[in-house]
């Protein structure tokens, strides 16, 4: 009965990371975005959307070209290189023509009028993706089948796709805490965090580092949708889906703070599948009561300050 | 397309086009757009709405503003049931989800007989649940010997059915029975395929054949679909020319197969009015006003590709027959094969009762 008990709770608690393995790539862009750059860009988590847009024309694409000329692990191989530099490097420049189009402008305004113009953002990107990929689901399921499955304990079978992401994404988190923690740019972009115009009177180029750091936010946006898309499938007007969740990591985890993104990815993700599991009639509120709790207990979020 | 057609050949009667403005429901605003279109825009007949909640809004609206309104895809028996109980100028022209979740569980009591334990799987929004409770009810009315063991309404527009898909495996249920569709049935399929729950569950999908154009690759050989009806472009038996010409229609139009039951529908909405408008004619010789009109739709009869379809007297909604078959990738196409087929009577109330009156009394 206990081992029943313990093995049920096996694929829970993976569902859970690669969850918060999305969340994480999602939140912690616009957490170091805001934090950074003093943009409240709500219309960050389209570009996860449109990541995972552009994710399934890729795998079709590559699918399409290589087929089955490259065996299995070669042809995965491709594909995981094609959701990790192709993918991100095609948003990551759709949102720069973006930032010097339509954000720029919005930098110095108020919090509320930037939410107000990027939700208008978020409707035009939404009828684009759908101009452009139509109103009908779209997948992208090759790499997940190519990975295969594994039994776990008590005969239940897994996908190794969400252990896959789950441990990518572990990486990419390791690497975003050695950049804040020990390079230069990333010291500088703290440093403009906590001023920006002094950092500005050293001779730093700041709007060079602010592009940098917008780049590296929608990258990661890019990539939790290249991650999530091959165990899922994306539809249009899910991305307002994705937008309370990005927003609940900045709001729990607190704002700027790669811990804090770190610390409510895991929140919500545990809470979220444990939540839908054991009490699924909360499934749409426990994100939200989780954020109601983290704000009447701390209202500046986990790790409500600006620091890596 | 289908306007197209009749137009081409020279509109209804011959002699008169139809006009066609396409408006999205997909609107906060559904209310105000069906009465500026109903009232400012004057329209003949509003056709249209594949959403419960939208339906349930703009039906008492449509008798209380007198516009021949005719409702082509949504499905919840509320519609009639609850929201519109003596329509005058409403119809629907698609059979009510009656005909789903009722023909579900008589296919698990006259063809599956050896299912013990059951759940569900169904949006949590109108349509969702209302598929559930009839399906529940029926189950219960039919007195099926079945367990039911699990029962989950996932949020509308979910990015996530991990635990959903857990919680379903950890009941370990012979037979599922699911309303799913749009995005959410593609995303359920694909996490409960990569997680292996159809291995020794079957599942059967009320309107989900949509899928076999969305994410062909996601649908394995052997699970239960339905089409909303008999509303598919392969399988089942020899269909009539209608249907042939359709399909072939359909494909050389859009490069792809009337997967989804919603072209059946609108095929049926727009020939609903221009067959009544036609004998009203024919009966009185002078083109029909709104009166005449919806007169002329009560107990109306005319052959579609998926069949003859009719609207009994005394109702305001078509009722179709139960249709099921299992997902082949055996042939040129994916199809629906082995398929089943329960008479509309068997799924639908008489028409003075409400299905609810109808199954509480079996």
């Amino acid at each position: 009965m206990v081992i029943e008990l313990i093995t049920q709770q096996i694929p829970l608690v993976l569902n859970a990371l690669f969850l918060a393995s999305v969340l994480f790539l999602l939140g912690t862009g616009l957490s170091i975005i805001y934090g950074m750059l003093n943009f409240l860009n709500l219309a960050h988590a389209a570009f996860l959307v449109l990541g995972a847009y552009v994710a399934s024309t890729v795998v079709t694409q590559i699918v399409g070209v290589f087929g089955d000329t490259l065996g299995t692990s070669g042809l995965f191989i491709i594909l995981v290189l094609g959701l990790l530099i192709i993918v991100p490097f095609i948003i990551a420049m759709v949102g720069l023509t973006m930032e010097q189009t339509i954000f720029k402008p919005i930098y110095g305004l108020e919090d509320d009028y930037q939410l107000l113009a990027t939700f208008g953002v978020i409707l035009m990107m939404e009828d684009g993706m759908k101009f452009i990929w139509g109103g009908q689901p779209v997948t992208a399921s090759a790499p997940s089948e190519l990975l295969g499955s594994i039994s776990l304990l008590g005969g239940s079978t897994y996908p190794l796709w969400p252990i896959f992401g789950t441990v990518l994404t572990m990486v990419i988190g390791i690497v975003l805490y050695y950049f804040f923690e020990e390079t230069r740019l990333g010291k500088i972009t703290l440093a403009m965090a906590e001023d920006d115009e002094i950092v500005g009177v050293t001779g730093i180029n700041t709007r060079l580092v602010h592009l940098q750091v917008y780049v590296i936010g929608i990258t990661l946006a890019a990539l939790g949708g290249a991650l999530f898309i091959p165990n899922a499938s994306m539809t249009s007007g899910l991305a307002l889906q994705f937008v309370i969740l990005a927003f609940a990591v900045l709001v729990i985890g607190g704002l700027g703070s790669l811990k804090g993104a770190i610390a409510a990815s895991l929140l919500i993700g545990f809470t979220r599948s444990f939540g839908s599991y054991y009490i699924p009639q909360l499934e749409l509120a426990i994100v939200f009561i989780l954020m109601a709790a983290v704000m009447l207990i701390k209202p500046t979020g986990l790790f409500g300050d600006i620091k890596a | 397309m289908v306007v197209d057609k009749i137009n081409e050949a020279g509109g209804i009667l011959g002699e008169r086009e139809i006009s066609l403005d396409e408006y999205d429901e997909n609107t906060e605003e559904v209310a105000q757009l069906y009465r500026r279109l109903a009232t400012q825009d004057d329209y003949d007949i509003i056709i249209g709405f594949v959403s419960s909640a939208n339906a349930l809004t703009v039906g008492p609206i449509a008798e209380e503003l007198q516009q021949p309104t005719i409702i082509w895809d949504t499905g919840t028996t509320e519609l009639f049931d609850d929201a519109v109980t003596d329509p005058q100028y409403l119809f629907r022209t698609c059979a009510s989800s009656s005909t789903d979740a009722v023909g579900a569980a008589l296919v698990l009591e006259n063809a599956l007989t050896d299912i013990e334990t059951v759940a569900g799987v169904n949006q949590d929004y109108a349509y969702g649940r209302n598929n559930w409770n009839l399906f529940s009810q029926a189950v219960e009315a039919f007195d099926i010997d079945v367990d039911i063991v699990e029962a989950r309404f996932p949020p509308f527009g979910n990015e996530d059915f991990s635990s959903t898909v857990s919680a379903l495996n950890d009941s370990n249920p012979d037979f599922i029975f699911s309303s799913l569709w749009g995005g959410d049935l593609v995303n359920f399929m694909t996490q409960a395929n990569d997680r292996g729950l159809f291995d020794d569950t079957l599942p059967c999908f009320s309107g989900g054949t949509h899928i076999f154009r969305d994410a062909p690759d996601q649908v394995p050989d052997g699970l239960l679909f339905g089409a909303r009806g008999p509303h598919v472009p392969y399988g089942g038996f020899g269909w009539n020319s209608l249907h042939d010409n359709f399909v072939s229609s359909f494909e050389s139009r859009y490069g792809e197969s009337p997967y989804a039951h919603g072209a059946f529908h609108a095929w049926q909405g727009i020939y609903a009015y221009v067959n009544a408008i036609e004998n009203a004619f024919n009966a009185s010789g002078v083109y029909p006003d709104n009166d005449a009109l919806v007169k002329s739709l009560e107990g109306l009869g005319f052959d579609t590709p998926s069949g003859f379809l009719n609207i009994p007297e005394g109702s305001h909604n078509a009722i179709e027959p139960s249709f099921w078959g299992l997902s082949d990738s055996s042939g040129e196409n994916l199809a629906l094969t082995d398929s089943i087929w329960i008479a509309k009577e068997q799924v639908n109330p008489p028409v003075e009762q409400t299905t609810e009156e109808w199954l509480g009394n079996i």
